[in-house]
């Protein structure tokens, strides 16, 4: 399942929006969570600063049972605020102590407040529990503190006379109303993924659609249409290289095609004309009594088509041979030079007959390899050279070496290669001059093969030919290397 | 008859050639498609037999040109046995497709049948009152009894006998009995034509005054 780009795609997209709405959404509580807490210990700091306050209304000796009450002790121990001019009632006092808005009396509501004097007795309290607390006096000082408790949050203060104020709030409210917020943005974000989601699948297809384009144009083109290509013009940038790649894949296999029907074509041909040439003379022969002389012409015809199939099907097998790597030359020492020369003294008679001279330049080399093969090579370069040359013309072999390599140049002052067919030089049954060539023997598979055997001694055969001016076909192979002894 | 034959190998295009003047037909030869299309627009052939590869120009192009201008019968003969291939030659404009190698006796058969539906003749035996010709054997008969000429006599009867109702000059007589490889003076067709009216009866073969001669419809 994780092969598919699309579900890929769209997992890393859900991670992500996942972690973006989810962050998105923790950050937002956290901030309402810390105002809503921030609110609830103001309100508490403010209570309890109003009891603070509220208190010191009171008598001293209402708030510390140490204290005089009659005025004159009052002057005595010079505590506390002037005497006012009159105390206010005590029922009033008690009255303004609740803050604002806070229970007067126990109702079960979150707030709560008790008010202590140094002596531990209780001024007020209002929805006390005893779970609450305990509270160190020791570290208790004029300014409210918060005591943060799971579900509550309290705030200690030390009032006027060394009483001691607690205020808190419950969070219980809060809560609930936070965890329904929560819900909210759980639900909210949840729905909201999930239309990222299906937006995200439906964008992803939709970005899928040129590579399915760019598939079924190549799955188009077939052996019947080879010749067609994806169009680039409409291609988007990224898939630009691939389109690119496949398009020369295609030109690469039509080529190779269309090199194997030749090849197919041209075979046929090449094989079934000297059979068409025998059958066709012997049954002449036979529709009429003959003449001896007549009987004997028709036998050397059939000869000699005999011998050209004879040799067009050896040369067919053994590039079939060398193509299915069937064939793997000898690895003896071969004089290369004496290969040259002796060639070179075979060909002499055609050469003198088309009026052509050889002349040699041939150094002692060694190579590894096969002698007959390789002389064949040589023969067949130097046939073609006497051949596409004219009276008076000469053709030159060269044998040299080069680095660890033995070279072979046969130049001819032929009328060279036309340029259009010097890419198909090496093909099977390429022949450069079709009418000439018929006249003067060969079946275009020459070279093929000389390719075929020079490859596999790994060497490299290559030629150079201007129009005008004559052809040099060069071979590379790798030579023996003198032994050190 | 007069056919020509289009094929650059020169051993078969020697063997067809030898053949066909075995059974005494007059036989041109061109070794490529450019020779091959000249000819075959200068002279008016009986019947033309083609290779595909050719050099300079494949058949192909010279049956395409040729078509333009000729109804001469062509019959294809070549190494591509594809179906494809047959398709192509036969739509192209050839009326028959032999593939090499071929049997010599059938492609004779097959070009005395081209020919004679070129001349709108398609049975073998040509009657004209009571002479039967019989193109298949090459032989006539008179009211059954079998009379003997010489080829060229029988060459030009039969050309006369498919042209039947047309006047045929000497000169086209002379190129259809003769090929070019032949330079007897043209004279020589008064001598065949007065020897067949001997043979056969002298209003077999109808004179025309400076025009040429004719068998009667």
């Amino acid at each position: 399942m994780l092969n598919s780009i699309r579900l890929r795609l769209l997992l890393w997209y859900a991670i992500v929006l996942c972690a973006i709405i989810g962050g998105f959404a923790y950050l937002m509580y956290d901030d309402v969570r810390t105002a809503r807490y921030a609110e609830v210990d103001a309100e508490i700091i403010g209570a309890a600063n109003y009891i603070d306050s509220t208190l010191r209304q009171f008598p001293p000796f209402e708030l510390d049972f140490r204290m005089p009450k009659g005025p004159k002790k009052d002057r005595e121990f010079g505590k506390g605020p002037p005497p006012p001019p009159k105390w206010q009632p005590l029922e009033q006092l008690m009255a303004n102590l609740p803050p604002p808005s806070w229970p007067t009396k126990d109702d079960g509501s979150g707030r709560y407040f008790w008010i202590q004097r140094s002596d531990n007795s209780y001024i007020m309290k209002v929805n006390y529990s005893a779970d609450y607390g305990p509270y160190p006096t020791s570290g208790m000082t004029s300014t409210p503190a918060i005591h943060i408790e799971p579900g509550r949050h309290h705030a200690t203060c030390l009032g006027p006379f060394q009483t001691r104020i607690h205020v808190g709030c419950s969070l219980d409210t809060i809560d609930s109303q936070l965890n329904q917020f929560a819900r909210k943005l759980f639900v909210v974000g949840s729905c909201l993924l999930i239309i990222g989601l299906l937006g995200g699948w439906v964008i992803s297809s939709r970005m899928i659609r040129p590579l399915k384009r760019i598939s079924s144009s190549a799955s188009r083109i077939s052996a019947d249409n080879l010749s067609e290509r994806i169009d680039t013009a409409r291609v988007e940038t990224e898939l630009l290289p691939l389109a690119e790649v496949l398009n020369d894949a295609f030109s690469r296999l039509q080529t190779t095609f269309e090199q194997l029907t030749r090849f197919t074509a041209d075979a046929s041909h090449e094989l079934r004309t000297p059979l068409a040439i025998i059958k066709a003379n012997v049954e002449l022969a036979l529709l009429r009594p003959r003449s001896t002389d007549e009987y004997r012409e028709t036998l050397q015809t059939c000869l000699q088509s005999i011998v050209r199939l004879t040799q067009l099907v050896e040369g067919l097998l053994t590039l079939a041979r060398a193509d299915a790597g069937q064939w793997v030359p000898r690895q003896d020492t071969v004089n290369l030079d004496v290969v040259v020369n002796d060639v070179a003294q075979q060909l002499k008679p055609f050469a003198d007959a088309g009026q052509v001279l050889i002349k040699t330049d041939v150094s002692a080399v060694d190579v590894i390899g096969d002698e007959a093969t390789l002389s064949r090579v040589v023969m067949n370069l130097v046939e073609n050279a006497i051949r596409y040359n004219h009276p008076g013309g000469h053709v030159r072999l060269y044998l040299g070496t080069k680095d660890d390599d033995a070279i072979l140049k046969v130049t001819d002052t032929g009328s060279g290669i036309p340029e259009e067919d010097q890419p198909r030089v090496f093909e099977r049954f390429f022949r450069a001059d079709k009418a000439r060539s018929r006249d003067i023997g060969g079946n275009g598979l020459g070279l093929a093969i000389c390719k075929s055997i020079i490859d596999a001694h790994h060497g490299t055969i290559t030629f150079i030919s201007h129009p005008g001016d004559g052809t040099t076909f060069r071979v590379k192979l790798p030579r023996k290397r003198p032994s050190a002894s | 008859m007069r056919i020509l034959v289009i094929e650059d190998e020169p051993a078969l295009a020697n063997v067809i050639a030898r053949a066909f003047r075995e059974e005494e037909y007059a036989v041109d030869e061109a070794a490529d498609g450019e020779v091959g299309l000249s000819k075959a627009t200068t002279w008016d052939y009986d019947a033309i037999i083609m290779d595909v590869m050719l050099p300079k120009h494949d058949g192909w192009w010279v049956l395409m040109h040729l078509r333009r201008t000729h109804k001469t019968p062509v019959l294809m003969l070549t190494a591509c046995d594809t179906v494809y291939d047959k398709v192509k030659g036969l739509d192209l404009g050839a009326d028959d497709y032999l593939v090499k190698p071929f049997d010599l006796l059938e492609l004779l058969a097959r070009v005395r049948a081209l020919i004679r539906r070129a001349a709108d003749q398609p049975n073998p035996i040509i009657k004209i009152q009571d002479i039967h010709i019989d193109t298949g054997a090459k032989q006539v008969l008179v009211s059954g009894r079998l009379v003997v000429l010489t080829a060229r006599e029988y060459a030009i009867l039969e050309l006369l006998a498919r042209n039947r109702g047309r006047v045929v000059t000497r000169t086209q007589i002379y190129d259809h009995i003769f090929d070019e490889t032949d330079d007897t003076f043209s004279n020589i067709v008064e001598v065949h034509v007065s020897n067949v009216r001997k043979k056969l009866g002298h209003d077999i073969i109808v004179t025309r005054r400076g025009l040429g001669y004719l068998i009667d419809a």
